[in-house]
C-alpha cells in the first residue's frame, strides 16, 4: 500500500482510531495484523519472507542470548546474518551476480552461463533485512534482551509505517514502545498529522513535480545536452530528497499519533557544509547502521590512517550495493567514499559557509547521476556531456511549460523553508505562533498547496526498490 | 482526562476543518475567476467549445484533430463553418464527455470526431489526463461524474475541493496571459519536418507488435459505443476520420481493428485516411511520425473537404452501409 493511495487515506484513520479504542493487550494484534495487511497490499505472497527472516532471527536471538559460550553465540550470530542476507541475495543481488559472472565468462570465452531469476524484488526487502539484523546484532553485543514475545518481535519487523522504506530502527527504540501503554494524547495526534502533511508536502509537490523533467531527460539521454543534464540532475536531487525525507515524515507522523515515535531520518542534509555533515543529516538511520555495524566493526577511526581509509571504502561500497544492483549505485558509493577520503588527506574540517554548502551540494549531485542513470553508459555519458557538450538547456514548450515552473516553485518553496529552520528557527513561527488560527491558517495553506500544485496521477516511492 | 485530550482534538480539527473549507473556497474561487478569464491556449479553447462555440461543423479529437483540421480550408471548400475544439493529449474519454457536454447546448450540422488508432487499448495516461475535466465538474457533474469515477472511485470527492478541481492551472493561466497563443478557430499548426531516421524507427514493425499484445480496454470500448449511440440518439451527422501516419505499419492493430468493428456495427461514416499515399513516407508533410506540419495539415483538409465534396454530404448520411475510404 502506497502512502500517497486512496487505501491508505482510509487505513491510517481506521488503525489509529482501533488503536486507542482497543485495551493494551489487544493492540500489538491489531497491529500486526494490519501491518500483513499493508504488506499484502503489494504482493501477497511475497508476505512469506518475512515470515522466514522474522523466524530466523527471532530464534537465532534467542539461541544467543542462551547460549553460555561466546564462541557459539559468534558461531549462531554468523548463521543468522548469513541465513537473512541469504534471502535477500537471491531476491537483490542473484541476478546482478550471475548477469555479471556471465558477462566475465563470455569475455574470457569460457562456456559458462548461468540462468536469471525472474522474479520481481520483494517491496523495501532491504529496510526490514537490515532492522532485522540490528536486533541480532544487538542482542549478540548483550545490548538487547532478546524478545520472547513472537507477535511483539514479528511488529517490530513488520511494524506498518516504517516497513517497506524505514526509518530502519533499533531494537532499543522501538520494541519496548509496543508494550507501552499510550493514551490519547491530542499534542501527540496533532504533531503527527502536522509531520504527515510536511511529508505529503514533498512527496507530492517537491518529489513527484521534479520527477517528471527528470524522467524526461534521464530516460533519454541520448537526445539531451550537457546543460539540460545539470538541470535534471540538481532536479533529481530534490526529487529524491522530497521522496524519501516526505515518506519517512509521513511514517514518522503515522507512527506518532499512535503515540509510538520513531527516529529522525533526515536533517536538512542540502544544508550541509561537508560530505561527512551530509551523511549526518542525510539518511540518518541508514547512515547510523553501517557506522554501528559495518564501519566500527571494522575498526572505524581507531586504526592506521590506511585501514581507517579502507573502512570508509569498504562502508561506503556496500552502501551503494544496499541501494541497488546495479554497478552505477556502486559507484555512487565508491564517490561518497572517495569524497570522505579527500576530505581527510587534505584535513579539509568543512567550515560553515556558504561556499562549502554550495560546494558540498555540487559534489552530492555528481553523485547522483549515478544513483539516478538508467545504466552505467548513460551516467558516464551524462558526465561527458556536462563537461564537454553543454549544448542547449531543454526547456519543455507550451502547455508542458508547467513542468519545470511548478518543480522550481516547489523546490523553492522548500528551501525557504528549510532555510528557515535551519538559521532563522526562532523568528516569526508562522507554525508555532501563539495565535491558534494562524497556526491553523498555516496548515490549512500547506493543504491548499498541495491540492492546487500536488501530482495525484501515479508515481511510486523510488526509494521502495531498495 | 482521556476525554478532555479527545474532546481537545474533536475541537482543533473542527476548527481545522472549517478553516480548511474556507481558504479551499476563497482561494480557490480565485483561482476559478482566472481560469474561466482565459482568452487563449488549452483551456480557453476547451471552456469555448464547451460553453459557447456555435458552427455548423464541429472537430472533436486529440492533438491528431488539433493539428490537422485547418477549419479556414474545410470553410472554403465546403461553404460551412468549422470549429476544430481537438485537444492534445486527449483521448476517448475524454472527447466521450466533450461530445456529450456540447451536443447537450448545440447542435451542429455535423460532428467530425478524429479517431487515433490506439484509443481501445488498456493505458494509465487517458485516465491520469482526465484531470483536465476537473475545472468543469462544478458545472457538469452529471455528465463527468460517470467517466471520473473510472478513474478512481473517490474523484468525485477529490472534486469537492476547488483547490483539486483547478490542480495545475495557475501556470497555465499566467502563462497564457503573459503570452497569449493565437489559434485559428481551434486549429494550431505545428512546424518543422521529420528526418529521414525518425521515418526509418516509426517503420519499425516491432512497434506493431509490440501495440498488439497490449490489451484493449473495456472502459474505451463502451465510452466508443456510447459516443456513437449518443450522436445517433441526437439526430446528430457523426462523421469519423482517421488522420494519416507516416509509415502506415502501426496504424492496423487490435484497437484500430475493434474500433473499425464497432464503427460498422452502428453503420457510422468512416473516412480512413491513416495509410493515405499523399502521405505515406513523406517526411516533409510531417513534424513527427503521427503529426503532420503546416503543409501536410493543408493538404489534409484539402484532401479531408474533397472527399467530402465528392460524395456530397447528403450521400454520406443517406447511404446505409459504412464508407471506409482507403486513398
Amino acid at each position: 500500500m502506497l502512502f500517497n493511495s486512496i487505501h491508505f487515506f482510509f487505513f491510517f484513520p481506521i488503525i489509529t482510531i482501533l488503536y486507542y479504542i482497543l485495551p493494551q493487550k489487544l493492540r500489538w494484534g491489531m497491529l500486526l495484523a494490519a501491518s500483513c495487511y499493508f504488506y499484502m497490499a503489494f504482493v501477497p505472497f511475497y508476505i512469506l519472507i518475512l515470515v522466514v527472516t522474522i523466524l530466523i532471527d527471532y530464534f537465532a536471538a534467542i539461541f544467543i542470548e542462551n547460549s553460555p559460550r561466546q564462541k557459539k553465540k559468534k558461531y549462531l550470530l554468523i548463521v543468522s546474518i548469513i541465513s537473512t542476507c541469504l534471502v535477500l541475495f537471491i531476491f537483490k543481488y542473484y541476478n546482478f551476480f550471475t548477469s555479471n559472472l556471465n558477462y566475465l565468462a563470455n569475455a574470457l570465452h569460457w562456456n559458462y552461463s548461468i540462468e536469471t531469476l525472474k522474479i520481481l524484488l520483494p517491496i523495501g526487502l532491504s529496510f526490514h533485512t537490515f532492522q532485522s539484523l540490528s536486533y541480532v546484532i544487538e542482542v549478540y553485543y548483550g545490548r538487547q534482551k532478546a524478545e520472547r514475545h513472537f507477535g511483539i518481535y514479528s511488529l517490530y519487523v513488520m511494524y506498518y509505517p516504517q516497513l517497506v522504506a524505514g526509518p530502519i530502527e533499533r531494537p532499543q527504540n522501538l520494541l519496548y514502545q509496543f508494550r507501552e501503554h499510550h493514551k490519547f494524547n491530542s499534542h501527540n495526534v496533532i504533531s503527527g498529522l502536522k509531520l504527515m502533511l510536511w511529508g505529503y508536502f514533498l512527496k507530492l509537490v517537491v518529489a513527484d513535480r521534479a520527477a517528471i523533467y527528470v524522467d524526461i531527460v534521464y530516460n533519454n539521454v541520448d537526445q539531451h545536452d550537457g546543460l539540460t543534464f545539470m538541470a535534471a540532475t540538481v532536479l533529481f536531487a530534490f526529487q529524491i530528497y522530497g521522496d524519501f525525507a516526505g515518506y519517512s515524515l509521513i511514517a514518522i507522523g503515522a507512527s506518532r499519533t499512535m503515540g509510538i515515535k520513531l527516529m529522525q531520518n533526515f536533517n536538512r542534509p542540502y544544508f550541509a557544509a561537508s560530505i561527512h555533515e551530509f551523511w549526518k543529516r542525510w539518511h540518518i538511520s541508514l547512515s547510523t547502521w553501517f557506522r554501528d555495524y559495518l564501519y566500527i566493526p571494522l575498526g572505524g577511526n581507531r586504526v592506521s590512517k590506511n585501514k581507517w581509509l579502507f573502512n570508509l571504502f569498504i562502508t561506503f561500497t556496500v552502501s551503494g550495493l544496499w541501494h541497488g544492483a546495479n554497478w552505477t549505485f556502486v559507484i555512487w558509493g565508491i564517490l561518497h567514499s572517495a569524497y570522505l577520503i579527500i576530505d581527510i588527506l587534505l584535513d579539509r574540517k568543512g567550515k560553515r559557509s556558504i561556499l562549502n554548502v554550495f560546494l558540498t551540494f555540487c559534489l552530492v549531485c555528481f553523485a547522483w547521476i549515478f544513483f539516478r542513470a538508467n545504466s552505467l553508459a548513460d551516467s558516464f555519458t551524462i558526465v561527458k556531456d556536462i563537461f564537454l557538450n553543454p549544448g542547449r538547456l531543454f526547456i519543455p514548450q507550451n502547455e508542458d511549460i508547467i513542468v519545470p515552473i511548478y518543480a522550481l516553485l516547489a523546490i523553492l518553496i522548500l528551501l525557504i523553508t528549510e532555510f528557515k529552520k535551519e538559521n532563522l528557527d526562532n523568528v516569526f513561527t508562522i507554525s508555532e505562533s501563539k495565535y491558534e488560527w494562524v497556526r491553523l491558517s498555516y496548515y490549512s495553506l500547506v493543504l491548499f498547496v498541495i491540492l492546487f500544485i500536488g501530482v495525484f496521477d501515479g508515481g511510486q516511492f523510488i526509494y521502495f526498490q531498495f | 482526562m482521556k476525554n478532555k485530550q479527545f474532546i481537545r482534538f474533536v475541537t482543533k480539527a473542527s476548527k481545522f476543518l472549517i478553516i480548511v473549507i474556507a481558504i479551499d473556497f476563497l482561494l480557490g474561487s480565485v483561482a476559478e475567476y482566472l481560469f474561466f478569464r482565459q482568452k487563449s491556449g488549452k483551456f480557453a479553447r476547451i471552456t469555448y467549445a464547451l460553453r459557447e462555440v456555435e458552427a455548423d461543423v464541429i472537430i472533436l479529437g486529440s492533438s491528431h484533430a488539433h493539428r490537422h483540421f485547418v477549419p479556414s480550408v474545410l470553410e472554403q471548400k465546403l461553404g460551412m463553418s468549422f470549429y476544430n475544439a481537438g485537444v492534445q493529449g486527449q483521448e476517448l474519454l475524454f472527447n466521450t464527455v466533450m461530445a456529450e457536454i456540447v451536443l447537450n447546448r448545440t447542435k451542429p450540422k455535423i460532428l467530425i470526431v478524429n479517431i487515433d488508432p490506439y484509443w481501445m487499448f488498456e493505458s494509465k495516461t487517458p485516465y491520469d489526463r482526465l484531470s483536465d475535466l476537473n475545472p468543469y465538474y462544478g458545472e457538469y457533474p452529471d455528465i463527468i461524474k460517470p467517466i471520473i469515477d473510472l478513474k478512481s472511485p473517490i474523484e468525485h470527492y477529490k472534486n469537492l475541493s476547488k483547490a483539486y478541481r483547478f490542480n495545475s492551472t495557475i501556470v497555465h493561466i499566467i502563462k497564457y496571459y503573459l503570452s497569449p497563443q493565437p489559434d485559428e478557430k481551434g486549429f494550431r499548426p505545428l512546424g518543422g519536418k521529420m528526418s529521414p531516421e525518425a521515418l526509418r524507427s516509426a517503420s519499425e514493425t516491432e512497434f506493431r507488435e509490440s501495440m498488439n499484445k497490449r490489451k484493449l480496454d473495456p472502459n474505451c470500448v463502451n465510452a466508443f459505443e456510447k459516443l456513437l449511440s449518443m450522436a445517433k440518439e441526437k439526430n446528430i451527422n457523426l462523421i469519423l476520420v482517421g488522420s494519416p501516419h507516416i509509415s502506415g505499419s502501426w496504424v492496423k492493430n487490435n484497437s484500430s481493428g475493434l474500433m473499425e468493428k464497432i464503427i460498422r456495427k452502428h453503420d457510422i461514416p468512416y473516412i480512413d485516411l491513416t495509410c493515405c499515399k499523399n502521405f505515406t513516407n513523406h517526411c516533409e508533410l510531417f513534424n513527427n511520425p503521427s503529426h503532420l506540419n503546416k503543409a501536410g495539415a493543408l493538404l489534409f483538409s484539402s484532401i479531408l473537404a474533397d472527399s467530402l465534396n465528392r460524395r456530397s454530404l447528403k450521400n454520406i448520411f443517406a447511404r446505409s452501409n459504412v464508407l471506409l475510404q482507403n486513398q
